[in-house]
Parts: C-alpha cells; structure tokens; sequence
C-alpha cells in the first residue's frame, strides 16, 4: 500500500519543482475592492428596488429584474407565489402534464447569468437526484435587486418520476448576506410547521420546516460567507401542474448537503 | 498602506497564493485554470475578509471554493471540449508515458475529480478525514473510500521502479 507520508512529500516537492507562477498580490487585492465596490454600488440601486417591490402587493408577480427593470409575468406560476420577486419562464403547460424544454430564459430578463442557472442546477441534480431520475431540467428564475448587487436570486426545477403524470418541484433561492427576502416572501408556507434546527455535513445549523399536510418542507441555511441558501420542495409544481407528483420526496439528509454546498453562490 | 482589511488580506495572500495556486493545480490539472480558480477565490475571499478572518477559518473558506470552483470550471462546456484525430487512439487516463509515471503529481492528474480533491485536502493540506468531509461537504465515509481508491488507483499508475526506490509503497 502507498506510504502516506512519502506521498505527502513528493507532492510538495513536485509542485513546489513545477510552479513557476507569479504571485501578483496587488492585482488580487484590486481584484477585490473592486467587485467590493461594485457589490456597493449596485446594494444602493437593489435597496430601491426592493422598497418599490414590497409596497407592490399584487395578485400576480411583480418584481425586479437584475437590470432593475419591472417585469410582469402574469399569473403565479407557483405555488403560493406572491410578490417581491420576478418570476419567468413557464415551466410547464400548465396541463398536468409537463414539458420539456430545456434552458429557457426569463421574459424580459436577458441579461440573467445562464452559469448562475447551470451552476445551481448541476449542484442539485448531484446532490439531490444523483441517478438522473427524478430532478427536471425546466426551471423558472426568481430574482431581487439589480444587476451590480442581487439580493437574492434563485431556480425552480421540476421533480417527477417516469411517467409520473404529475410534477413537483424544487427550488433554490440563495439570498444576500443581510437582505431580509427569504421563501416566505413568495411562498405562503401556510399550514407548515415551525422550524427545527438540523444539523448540515460539516457542523453547521439549518432550519427545517415540514408541510403539516403533504411531504413539503423548506430547508434554510447560512452558509460560512453570509449568504442564506433555501430549498423549497413542494410536490405539486404550483399551476404548471394539477396533479402532484408521484415521486418521493428528496431525502432531507440530501438536502441538507444541498444547502451547505460551497457552489451554491448568489455570483 | 490601506485599511487593516487591506493589509491583513495582503499578508494572507503573500503567505498562502503559492499553496493555493498548487492546490487549484493538483484539482484542475491546468495551471492556468488553477490561475483562474484561485483569481475567483481571492476576489470572493476580499468581500468578506472580515468576517472570516474574524472567525479565524479563511484557509477552509478559500479551500472550499478552490475545490468547489474546479467542478464548475472543469464543467464547462468548453472545458469538456476534446479535439480528437480520426483513426488515432486517444491516449487513455490510464495511459501514462514513462515518464509521467515517475511523477506522483502527474499521476494524481489521472484520478477522477473527486479523488484528486480528497488527494489535495487529505495530502497536499494534510487536513484530517473530518475536516476533508467538512471542506467537501460530504459524509466521512465518502472522503475514507475516495481516498482508498486514489491510493489504490495511483499505485497502479505509478511505476514499480519509483514506488520502490522513492518508498512511496511501503
């Protein structure tokens, strides 16, 4: 067997042997003020819109776009959807019985980072649905706050067995350090219980809250640079779908991974 | 010179940039995607510098997006893009010239992704099987069988000459 010791020493001397890099300490310390101020800057323009948002109690859902420009995307989408946040992307025919259709983007939200969606779908397809099963790649996008500095921004992906005729769903919001938007902001989570703090991989704390009715629950997590990660699952995918699906639900233990991953980032 | 969060932040960088460029190396297996990884992670880190040096964790706060970022990276459509020769066998992972083969390092290189971040953490950072699990996020037991297959996997790869003259085998 490998001697672990010899290991770790021909590793350190290997790569000492091969890295010829610079070490361009100033470039990375301008590197960071700037994205520091952008994330300032653009924090101001997000507090406007968020203010405009919340005095905006609609029916259907109304928000802002990461280019700070209103949407409207007509009926609520999901369930118990509600204001505050801008929602697109019809993630379903609103039959029952789901479509298929891959990476579709946000009425009137061109500008919405397509790796922010490809990075938060991969991180939950591997941790949720490792078997390729269950986790559909047809999302909606909520989003809060401007394009220099989100608030919170997040997907909803739909969750069903083969030939399930029905469609759950899942969604992932990640919100900024110190912004108040959370799940609740567009989702009622009437009839769910109080939350219960659970343990994630690594030591940290969530809190977990169960539909008293059905197999839902919605998970929050703040993860080691501030920022709060939600996973809502619910099994019935809000008006894209009558009938709620057959599949069992992600395993909490999955999900608690989920809300801990390093990958799930608001950038 | 600048802010304390300026200077602080300056100090970790001289101190640790070679190891984290490395570590971002021994993932990626690109230097100049470790490059890219560790320029990502260095911006991320200075955003909230205080907060996590005040915790005193930034080395498990900069790790963890090191190796997180290499998926990501790795990922990329363009990144899986592999320009092949019709009619030409491509040399296999499995496939190491001789002279890869005394390289420990280049060895590594040939281990699936998962088994080259536990490599980096458990035997380049020299962290524990816990705290590995914590920086990947992942079960115990997760972090111990990657770490037997890699062993397992580089012993194969490696040539029997270096494993017996380094005492790498033991």
């Amino acid at each position: 067997m490998i001697n672990e010791s010899t290991l770790r020493e021909r590793l350190h001397s290997e790569l000492r042997d091969a890295d010829h890099g610079l070490a361009p300490v100033p470039a990375d310390l301008e590197r960071g003020k700037s994205a520091l101020r952008r994330r300032r800057i653009g924090g101001g323009v997000a507090a406007v819109a968020l203010g405009s948002a919340a005095a905006a109690v609609f029916a259907t859902t109304i928000g802002a776009t990461p280019n700070g420009t209103n949407v409207r995307v007509g009926d609520d989408q999901f369930a118990n959807g509600g204001p505050g946040v801008s929602m697109g992307g019809n993630a379903g025919s609103g039959s029952g019985t789901p479509s298929h259709r891959e990476g579709q983007r946000v009425p009137g939200a061109e500008d919405i980072d397509r790796k922010f969606i490809d990075r938060v779908y991969a991180a939950t397809a591997e941790t949720l649905d490792s078997r390729g099963e269950r986790l559909v790649k047809e999302f909606n996008m909520q989003s809060n706050g401007s394009e220099g500095d989100l608030a919170a921004r997040g997907i909803t992906m739909g969750w069903q067995a083969p030939g399930d005729p029905g469609l759950g769903m899942v969604r992932v919001l990640i919100v900024a350090e110190g912004s108040d938007t959370s799940m609740r902001n567009f989702a009622t989570l009437e009839g769910y219980q109080a939350t219960r703090p659970m343990p994630v991989p690594g030591g940290g704390t969530a809190q977990v809250s169960r539909d008293r009715s059905g197999p839902g629950f919605v998970v929050s997590y703040v993860q080691d640079d501030g920022e709060r990660v939600e996973v809502l699952y619910d099994p019935r995918f809000g008006n894209n779908a009558d009938t709620p699906t057959t599949a069992a639900a992600p395993r909490i233990d999955d999900v608690l991974e989920l809300v801990a991953s390093d990958r799930l980032n608001l950038k | 010179m600048g802010t304390a969060r300026d200077r602080q932040f300056t100090d970790y960088v001289t101190a640790r940039r070679g190891q984290l460029r490395r570590t971002a190396y021994l993932v990626s297996g690109d230097w100049h995607l470790a490059e890219d990884i560790v320029q990502t992670a260095l911006t991320k880190l200075y955003a909230v510098w205080p907060r996590v040096h005040r915790k005193g964790n930034v080395d498990a706060f900069v790790r963890r997006i090191i190796v997180n970022c290499a998926i990501d990276e790795l990922r990329r459509p363009w990144r899986r893009e592999h320009a092949t020769l019709e009619g030409i066998d491509v040399e296999t992972a499995s496939g190491l010239s001789t002279e890869d083969r005394a390289s420990v390092v280049a060895a590594v290189a040939s281990l699936p992704l998962g088994q080259r971040q536990v490599v980096a953490l458990r035997y380049f950072w020299d962290l524990s099987v816990e705290e590995t699990a914590h920086d990947l996020g992942c079960s115990i037991g997760n972090v111990k069988s990657q770490a037997h297959a890699a062993l397992r996997n580089l012993e194969a790869t490696l040539s029997s000459d270096l494993l017996a003259t380094e005492g790498i085998i033991s």
